[in-house]
């Protein structure tokens, strides 16, 4: 079981590990940003200290999701060099407490968020565990090469979340969130496994690279970039995002189809890809983060700091 | 050893034998344990002081208001007249119900 040799006990620092503090970290920005915009575009206003724990809620629900997934993953976790110093994997946790953990945390998660907001906040961050921790984890996984495709809408549903805990209900704009989060994740997400399908076939996670090869893979990523990007300026048209989003969207998008098309033309992730072929996979990977944070930044800059100018109109 | 296993040493023979290192980690994990049910019983907490706050009961209809006098009046549902809302005349208490042989 343990990757270690040595016994180690778990410290707090273990147990945040549990949680998936950097996918946390996301999740929560982009809530905000579905909060921040339902405010500035609807009018309705919510309890500064309920807005805050309703983004608690989000984060102890997504961090309730990642130690549900680490329990079920602790097998191939353990096979993953990438992995394979995880709490599980290392014996610091035992599985049996990760998924103790995880299911606490879910039920105190959409219990926090049914008081601080209401039901149907609290139904999507519901749905939004099961579907990271049963529907991609359990079932996509490992058994389709379109499970990051799929499986994506798990990360994309924390703006309509938080949208819905400040109006109740989810308008258009909502699922536009939803749809940027849902189009960028397989570019993102094959990016890195061009980098790393040595080890998921090692694991026999179907990756995209493993089962169709990396040339497939960077023609999925292209065609998801050139999907995406047009996609990320329809909150333009909505009204949603003023000039300050356009702009950033826009230029944003361009480097990362520039991106896109580069790592389409090169090896990366081929056998006889080379190290800038493989860098350039890389910093796809590390840009594409960068691109959704600076997106929903300039989102919440213009809702939160009154900058929202509509093209057509102030 | 510490004064806490002292205190059992030879009373449970079967117990395993716990670490310094361990006995460490359970602890502070325990502590992490009680501050977040601490954290969690005031965020509940929080999150009913300002529902309540910012509900306005009276409106319910629920409870009283006062009038002019400090007499408790009870407001009525939007629509419904103080006809309508009246108890039923056999419900009426027997000293307000006009009797048919009173001479007057």
């Amino acid at each position: 079981m343990s990757a270690t040799s040595e016994k180690r006990y778990a410290t707090a620092g273990d147990y945040v590990q549990l949680l998936k503090p950097r996918i946390m970290m996301l999740v929560v920005f982009t809530a905000i940003a579905g909060l921040v915009a339902a405010v500035g575009v609807t009018g309705v206003s919510i309890n500064p200290i309920m807005a805050a724990i309703a983004t608690l809620a989000i984060a102890l629900g997504s961090g309730a999701a990642g130690a549900i997934n680490m329990w079920y993953d602790a097998d191939i976790d353990q096979i993953m060099s990438r992995t394979s110093t995880r709490p599980i994997p290392s014996g610091a946790v035992p599985k049996e407490e990760a998924l103790a953990m995880g299911l606490i945390m879910s039920g105190v998660s959409v219990m926090l968020m049914w008081l601080a907001s209401n039901w149907l906040a609290a139904a999507l961050l519901a749905f939004s565990i099961f579907y990271y921790g049963v529907i991609y984890t359990m079932w996509l996984k490992r058994s389709t090469p379109q499970n990051i495709v799929i499986g994506g809408g798990a990360g994309a549903f924390p703006p309509v979340i938080g949208w819905a805990a400040v109006t109740g209900n989810t308008p258009v704009d909502a699922w536009i969130l939803f749809a940027i989060i849902f189009f960028w994740t397989p570019p993102h997400f094959w990016a890195l496994s061009l980098l790393a399908h040595g080890e998921y076939e090692k694991a026999g996670v179907p990756m995209l690279p493993v089962t169709h090869g990396a040339k497939v893979t960077r023609n999925q990523i292209l065609f998801y970039t050139i999907l995406l990007v047009p996609l990320a300026l329809l909150p333009v048209l909505t009204g949603l995002g003023g000039w300050i989003y356009g702009a950033t969207a826009l230029a944003l998008g361009l480097v990362f189809l520039g991106y896109a098309v580069r790592v389409w033309r090169s090896n990366a992730g081929d056998a006889e890809a080379s190290g800038a072929d493989m860098k350039l996979a890389r910093g796809m990977f590390f840009f594409s983060i960068l691109y959704l944070f600076l997106v929903f930044a300039a989102l919440i800059l213009e809702h939160a700091a009154g900058l929202h100018f509509v093209i057509g109109g102030v | 050893m510490t004064n806490e296993q002292d205190k059992y040493q030879g009373q449970f023979a079967d117990a395993p034998a716990v670490s310094q290192e361990e006995l460490r980690a359970r602890n502070s994990r325990n502590r992490w344990l009680g501050i977040a049910l601490a954290v969690f019983v005031i965020l509940v907490g929080v999150i009913t002081f300002i529902r309540l706050s910012s509900s306005d009961l009276s409106e319910s209809g629920f409870y009283y208001n006062m009038d002019d006098r400090g007499e408790r009046v009870q407001e009525l549902p939007t629509g419904m007249t103080p006809e309508q809302a009246a108890p039923p005349p056999n419900l009426t208490p027997a000293d307000e119900t006009p009797s048919e042989e009173d001479p007057s």
